[in-house]
């Protein structure tokens, strides 16, 4: 009743608002996608690195590496975009606080993911993931959620940082 | 001394729902925790949210009422001057009740 009241009221005079402010989207953040990313990076580099072997490639090895290739860049530049988007949208001053590296490892994990792309050097995608990790430890702190690390369980098997999370009692 | 607000978001939700009117006060309050407050922050705007600590300079730290909400460590610390009104009574679609 009360509420229709000034609903009513409302409608003539048009009380000001105030914002319970949900952050939807743009509040899902997670390094997780840039850490696959980098994954898969190293994964194609090691399937490249198999064709080195190859004297003559046939046209079904050709178009084969030539899919390896584009995947191995498409991938590297979604690091890039997965780890810009957490650094410019979800990173503010507080966490630039708490990490006052975050800017210098952010460019370093862009230069990174240029080499991977501009070689077939596997070390570039070893390089690339740790910085990608080590970027996911910081993200993962600022929200007072504690990682660990693991071994990826698919290839390329490289360690990878997983929050720990916890679990539903149900 | 007194205003009506009308809430948009539903970060509060289900103490407060997008469309909920609250009536709060705007003088002469002091933060009390569990109390909804609103607050002009420098970077989120206008705002209302629950105190949920308040330290020993007066500095409060807020929080919504489900995960949708910007986070408390979003928000950090609110300084006191910050806050504009505590909210007394919510008037919702469905009833009237005093917030606590």
């Amino acid at each position: 009743m009360i509420h229709k009241i000034i609903k009513f009221l409302d409608n003539r005079v048009s009380f000001e608002e105030v914002s319970a402010h949900c952050d939807i989207p743009c509040k899902i953040y997670d390094p997780s996608p840039a850490q696959l990313a980098a994954l898969t990076v190293i994964r194609m580099l090691d399937l490249i690195n198999e064709f080195e072997q190859s004297k003559n490639l046939s046209i079904e090895e050709i178009s084969q590496l030539s899919r390896l290739v584009a995947q191995k860049e498409e991938h590297a530049q979604k690091v890039k975009e997965e780890v810009t988007v957490i650094w410019g949208d979800y990173f503010k001053q507080p966490q630039f606080e708490q990490f006052t590296n975050t800017h210098k490892l952010v460019h370093s994990i862009m230069l990174q993911a240029s080499r991977c792309k501009q070689s077939t050097d596997k070390s570039n995608g070893i390089a690339l993931l740790k910085q990608v990790n080590q970027f996911a430890i910081d993200f993962w702190t600022t929200k007072n959620i504690d990682t660990f690390v693991a071994t990826s369980p698919y290839p390329p098997a490289e360690p990878v940082v997983y929050p720990w999370l916890n679990p539903h009692s149900s | 001394m007194f205003k009506i607000l009308k809430i948009k978001g539903n970060s509060l939700s289900p103490a407060l729902n997008a469309g909920d009117f609250v009536f709060t006060v705007t003088q002469f309050f002091t933060p009390e925790l569990n109390k909804f407050a609103v607050v002009e922050h420098p970077f989120y705007g206008k705002i209302i949210k629950r105190i949920i600590r308040i330290n020993q300079q007066g500095d409060l730290l807020l929080e919504g009422e489900n995960t949708s909400s910007i986070s408390t460590f979003d928000m950090g610390w609110v300084k006191p001057e910050w806050i504009t009104g505590l909210v007394k009574y919510s008037f919702k679609c469905s009833s009237t009740q005093t917030i606590s």
